[in-house]
């Protein structure tokens, strides 16, 4: 290929010398009207381009010689030999601004790639995490717990405080309750001390007053309580059936829930108002209230009522 | 890591746009379009070059930029920021790119802030600026890094650039401000007072292009061309001659010469030696003015042409210096780039 080019390049000089030569010129009457270098000259006419500053001379230059003497058609054939040699000087020649170091490629401060691949991969592993531990129900998992770790931690912070409801079932107090409760349970349990129909909960622990605001939140599972209630026995109230049982719960004069509970079948309630319960065969459920096992909840196997306070108290409703 | 690089040749007449690996993506005439009552702009580029001088009342065509620097710095942002939508298409619109943008050679601090600032506003990433000889020099693939002086005249819609070039600086310079647009006025002007006739900025700009040439002696062209009557007030049609151009912008040609004269005497002599032989480069449209290499090689002795795709230089030459710019940051060159990056200015 290049010598197919040099050819080309000679095969064109030497047409143009004849051209020249026939206006009868010589070299120095072109560099006369051309201000180029007779040796420039002799060059494009040797089709010999070696001695030529850059390839923008050697274009400039040939187009300037052969405006000078009348040939331009020429310049057509010598423009793709040119090209082709632009190429490849350029190979050669050094890049824009000299050698001396290698041309950088892309951007220069490279580690901003990799903080943009951690920031990626931090932001997926999180979506990751958020979507993973999703509920079912659409509340976030780690939501409830840190509700949870939160209520744990108040309530071993402030034992003493009655104004939230779910505080003054748990800790200190709670565990005082469970106590009267216990002696309350095996009292119950000896007989000796029936609860009284018109002070349901003057006889257990002398309650200021009750409380005005009411909330209950039950959830039934048929075979198991949920791991989350489980956490919380010391202010809960689980009730397990036995046998078939019909179970209401009463907040004043609210039925908050009614239903049959069948053999096997337990539902716990998060008391935070006083309620009363009323058990359609007390004999076969067994209740569990702040922790601890309560047993059945009355003497009869028939109906029984049972009050249940935030506060732990508990005492059975005589009719 | 994104984003690409970019060059701009912000000329007062046409502003090209260079992509790397991509090569000159846009070439549009710097001219905007805008509605006077709601301050809403209309048209960018061809279409608005298209109205200029064919507007209603309301609307008016804009050349942002006057003399190679810029003129209306709102109208700039939005034609640049017009060109730079266009350029970047699809993904590559979310990232920011680093941009070059030439600038005159005698461009003063404040009209070179405002390029910069222009370009940053427009999304770049980081903007310099390199001057017009310097990127005109390195697209028309000389070698600006060798011991050698060049000497390059780039001389474009607003201004003339006029500069000698060796080891990669510049060593002496001249920034005139004359350009196409001058020789425009030039030609309007003595059509005005040669023939009475009133023509418009492109019409003259035609005209040019036509049968625009420095030298009368050549041979003569003619050229259909209408305006209107000055006197009588009537559209009238008359024959103008490439003798009448030549005559009509034969001062602004003799100032460019002059021009190139006195930087050729500032030049240093061993410089001004490598000049002799190798000659003087055009670049620029101006270049393409017929005769001018020859009146330039008359009047100074020294061997002129024009570069291939002289249009072209200005903007290639801004891409393939942006390409290098670590290397010529490393190499100290100061007084060719400017840095402008997150607000503060940092000169290398």
């Amino acid at each position: 290929m290049p010598e197919h080019r040099d050819n080309t390049l000679q095969d064109l000089g030497k047409e143009i010398r004849r051209k020249r030569e026939e206006l009868g010129l010589s070299l120095k009457d072109v560099h006369e009207g051309t201000k180029i270098r007779v040796q420039f000259l002799e060059g494009i006419e040797r089709g010999d381009f070696s001695e030529f500053p850059g390839t923008v001379y050697v274009r400039g230059f040939i187009r300037t010689y052969l405006q000078f003497i009348g040939a331009e058609e020429f310049w057509g054939e010598y423009l793709p030999v040119l090209s082709e040699g632009t190429e490849k000087v350029r190979e050669e020649e050094p890049s824009v601004v000299g050698s001396c170091t290698p041309p950088t490629k892309g951007f220069k401060p490279a580690s901003r790639f990799w903080i943009f691949a951690i920031l990626l991969l931090v932001a997926a592993g999180s979506s990751w995490y958020v979507w993973y531990t999703w509920d079912q129900n659409g509340v976030p998992t780690f939501a409830v717990r840190e509700e949870n770790s939160e209520e744990d931690k108040t309530s071993a912070n402030k034992p003493d405080s009655g104004a939230a409801v779910e505080e003054s079932v748990s800790g200190k107090p709670a565990q005082t309750v469970a106590g009267e409760a216990s002696e309350t349970g095996s009292d119950r349990q000896n007989g000796s001390v029936p609860l009284s129909a018109d002070q349901p909960a003057a006889p257990l622990a002398g309650m200021a007053s009750p409380p005005t605001a009411a909330e209950l939140v039950g959830t039934n599972t048929p075979q198991s309580p949920p791991a989350a209630p489980e956490k919380k026995k010391d202010r809960e109230l689980v009730i397990t059936a036995d046998g078939d049982c019909w179970v209401r719960v009463r907040q004043g004069t609210k039925t908050l829930y009614e239903r049959t509970l069948k053999a096997g079948e337990s539902v716990s309630f998060t008391v935070k108002e006083r309620i009363e319960v009323t058990y359609g065969r007390a004999g076969s459920v067994k209740t569990r209230w702040n922790g601890e096992n309560m047993g059945n909840p009355g003497t009869t196997r028939g109906v029984e009522r049972v009050f249940y306070s935030p506060d732990g108290k508990t005492g059975r409703i005589a009719r | 890591m994104f984003g690409t690089d970019i060059g701009i040749d912000l000329g007062t007449a046409t502003v090209l746009i260079y992509v790397k690996n991509k090569g000159i993506v846009l070439r549009e005439p710097s001219v905007v379009a805008v509605d006077l009552d709601t301050g809403k702009i209309l048209a960018v580029g061809y279409e608005a070059k298209n109205m200029v001088g064919r507007t209603p009342g309301s609307i008016t065509s804009v050349r942002p930029l006057r003399d190679g620097v810029i003129a209306d710095y709102t109208m700039t942002e939005a034609m640049l920021h017009h060109f730079m939508r266009r350029v970047q298409r699809g993904f590559s619109r979310f990232f920011r790119n680093r941009v070059m943008i030439c600038v005159p050679s005698g461009a003063t601090d404040v009209e070179r802030r405002a390029v910069l600032e222009a370009a940053v506003e427009v999304g770049a990433k980081e903007a310099y600026l390199i001057e017009e000889p310097m990127a005109a020099a390195i697209g028309a693939n000389l070698n600006v890094e060798e011991p050698r002086g060049k000497m390059v005249v780039d001389i474009g819609g607003g201004t003339t650039d006029i500069a000698v070039i060796s080891l990669g600086g510049i060593v002496v310079s001249k920034s005139l401000r004359i350009g196409g647009d001058r020789f425009d006025e030039g030609i309007m002007r003595y059509l005005r007072k040669q023939y009475s006739l009133a023509i418009g900025e492109q019409t003259a700009e035609n005209l040019k292009i036509m049968i625009g040439t420095c030298l009368q002696e050549e041979e003569e062209t003619l050229m259909v061309l209408k305006g209107r009557d000055l006197v009588q007030g009537l559209p009238r049609q008359i024959e103008v001659s490439s003798a009448s151009v030549s005559m009509a912008i034969g001062e602004m040609v003799q100032s460019l010469i002059d021009g190139v004269r006195n930087v050729l005497e500032l030049t240093p002599p061993e410089l001004s030696a490598d000049i002799i032989d190798r000659g003087i480069v055009l670049t620029g449209g101006g270049s393409l003015l017929r005769g001018l290499p020859e009146l330039i090689t008359r009047h100074t002795g020294i061997n002129c042409f024009t570069a291939d795709d002289p249009m072209e230089c200005v903007a290639l030459g801004t891409g393939k210096a942006l390409a290098e710019i670590d290397k010529l940051q490393a190499l100290g060159r100061s007084g060719i780039l400017v840095n402008k990056r997150k607000g503060r200015r940092r000169k290398f």
